[in-house]
């Protein structure tokens, strides 16, 4: 029952940053490249009906794992609590900018939230980057399983780490990027006109920058924590991954080059999948590990709840991530198509 | 799912805000017609808000409170105790309208009672036992008393006054006066903010009342708390939340001052769709 608990949160999980990644990266591009107000009317407009829906699915994820694995809630909760509570004023500060924008007509009104939704959104794609480092490289866990990090100690990797070091760092980075590139992918597949040019532009120019970064990150990793190959030299098959990784960056470049938008973005999000699923097979079966002693891992093992617990949550799950699903199968389809400027109402 | 508390405090709790939601939509027509402007608009705000506002406070009162304080009483009777301020067990147990509970003395001071009602409430006769606090142990008690019994009574108080208020005004309406009776207008204007704070001592009785609880019998708060954050960050992130809510709470005066100040009237003029309020969430 375990690993089927563990795939379910995977998947929640890329869901999540594969959903509320692209809104996370149009909300950065609101302000680097919609100027005029009909431009960041129409940004607005392409997540306008998705976005809070998007975010559900980081709420079931967090539901999930309190359900399946409580242990590793509850020591990840206490041992993030900052980092936590400030993506969550992150994503209110978003939510009020989405949300309070349009209420007065003035350009110093709409200029102030227009700040708090670009700024909160690249904050949060740079601390979701960051959190997922923390999880690789592995936070200091002691005997009974409990760990506080400090947002920054030495900026360096080892004994006594922060939640912000060098190789975290460059996690948010390589996140910063990549969802930047995700959400313009997007935004060009929902616009016409300017945006749609501009978005096409910024993702062209930010290629290069995610395929250095991405090609970095793997001996990187393996060097800040060699036990994250384990997986891949015990079970080869697994080299499917970077190797999905690679294709799917190689789709990106191609298929926005010849201006075919939709497939363009669909290998951005197999990007994103593909990276995220590599990730999960470095880490299996532990679920947060520890940075100096592998026997002080959280595992799917110890962590998880009782076994009856996990075959009945399983029905339930079902139950409510189908109305999950359903939903996001309506509303995408409601709102297909590209967005114009002069209809709709609210956003 | 299973939970039946759960069912009967979604309904309070969402009558609550139909309770609310019908105040301020009353007090606006209220507001509006008192000032002699939109005065289309504001008997239909009146009509509205006092037809759902009936409705909703008396499902507040019963079946919907009534049953929950029924549950309370059978299943968490300390809880119960200490709302009502019922120190001693007795038959016969009367209700406290009014009084403050004196916890040195275990007595209620300056009380205006109603004998033998509390028992009906319960139990539906008169001469039930109703267990008071002296039949629990004293670690058993909810922590915080007095909290605990104004909130509960501010709630209950308040709950009370909306149901004759809008039985009032729903009464007037019936009649065709309430439109030009003054006492009645400024009475539904002034009354706005009450659900707010009715519903806030709600939440406050709930959480107050769990105490000392995090798992009713199981579970105690002091065994629940994460250990390893420290205090400095609780207070950090508590200041932060204060900091949000408060902003957010003078936004919200703001936009909605402006939204009546402006009036519907320029909704009517074909202007809905870019200054529709969004709420989404």
């Amino acid at each position: 029952m375990e690993p089927v608990w563990f795939v379910l949160v995977a998947v929640m999980i890329i869901a999540y940053v594969v959903l509320d990644g692209f809104d996370l990266g149009a909300g950065v591009l609101h302000l680097l490249i919609a100027r005029t107000e009909e431009e960041r009317v129409t940004v607005i407009r392409t997540i306008g009906r998705v976005w809070d829906g998007n975010e559900v699915w980081l709420i079931a994820g967090g539901g999930t794992l309190y359900f399946a694995f409580p242990l590793l809630y509850a020591s990840s909760f206490s041992g993030f609590y900052l980092p936590l509570n400030i993506v969550l004023w992150l994503l209110v500060l978003r939510g009020i900018g989405i949300e309070f924008r349009m209420h007065i007509e003035n350009h110093l009104w709409r200029s102030l939230f227009d700040g708090f939704f670009a700024i909160s959104s690249a904050s949060l794609a740079i601390f979701f980057g960051a959190a997922l480092g923390n999880v690789v490289r592995g936070v200091p866990l002691g005997a009974d399983h409990f760990f506080f990090e400090p947002l920054w100690t030495n900026f360096r990797t080892g004994a006594d780490t922060g939640i912000l070091d060098w190789y975290t760092c460059g996690a948010a980075v390589l996140a910063l990027v990549a969802l930047v590139v995700h959400g313009a992918l997007y935004v060009a597949l929902k616009t016409e006109g300017a945006v749609h040019e501009k978005s096409r532009t910024l993702a062209r120019r930010l290629q290069p920058l995610l395929i250095v970064l991405t090609a970095l990150g793997v001996p990187i990793t393996a060097v800040v924590r060699p036990r994250t190959m384990h997986n891949f030299s015990e079970y080869p098959l697994a080299y499917v991954i970077p190797l999905a990784v690679a294709v799917s960056l190689a789709a990106i470049w191609t298929f926005e080059r010849q201006a075919r938008e939709k497939v363009a973005f669909l290998s951005s999000c197999a990007y994103i999948v593909a990276m995220l699923a590599g990730v999960a097979v470095a880490l299996y079966p532990s679920l947060l590990p520890s940075s100096d002693d592998p026997a002080r891992d959280i595992t799917i093992y110890n962590a998880a709840t009782g076994e009856y617990a996990l075959r009945v949550g399983l029905i339930w799950w079902a139950l409510g991530m189908g109305l999950a699903f359903g939903y996001f199968v309506f509303v995408y389809r409601m709102f297909r198509g590209k967005v114009r400027p002069e209809e709709g109402h609210g956003y | 799912m299973t939970n039946p508390w759960a069912l009967i405090q979604y309904a309070h709790n969402m009558s609550g805000a139909v309770v609310t939601g019908a105040f301020v939509m009353a007090s606006v027509g209220a507001f509006y017609l008192l000032q002699q402007k939109f005065v289309e608009h504001a008997h239909i705000f009146l009509r509205v808000g006092v037809v759902a506002g009936i409705a909703a406070s008396l499902w507040q009162v019963f079946p919907s409170g009534d049953l929950h304080g029924k549950y309370m009483a059978r299943n968490q009777p300390v809880t119960t105790a200490a709302m009502e301020g019922l120190f001693k067990s007795q038959t016969g147990a009367p209700i406290v309208i009014l009084g403050q509970p004196d916890q040195e003395h275990q007595r209620i001071d300056n009380p205006i009672i109603a004998n033998k009602v509390l028992s009906f409430l319960i139990y539906g006769t008169t001469t039930a036992e109703v267990q008071g606090l002296n039949a629990f142990p004293k670690d058993q008690w909810p922590t915080n008393i007095p909290l605990l019994y104004f909130s509960y009574h501010v709630m209950v108080g308040l709950g009370t006054i909306f149901v004759a208020v809008m039985a009032l005004a729903a009464f007037l309406l019936w009649r065709r006066k309430l439109y030009t009776n003054l006492w009645m207008l400024w009475i539904i204007l002034l009354c706005v903010p009450f659900p707010y704070i009715a519903n806030t001592a709600g939440w406050l009785t709930a959480e107050v009342g769990r105490q000392p609880w995090l798992v009713y019998g199981l579970l105690r708060t002091n065994q629940g708390y994460s250990t390893n954050v420290i205090a400095g960050n609780s207070m950090f992130t508590l200041l932060g939340y204060m900091g949000l809510y408060l902003v957010l709470g003078i936004l919200f005066l703001f936009l909605i001052q402006r939204e009546i100040g402006q009036g519907p009237a320029l909704a009517a003029a074909g202007d809905v769709r870019s200054r529709a309020p969004i709420t989404t969430t």
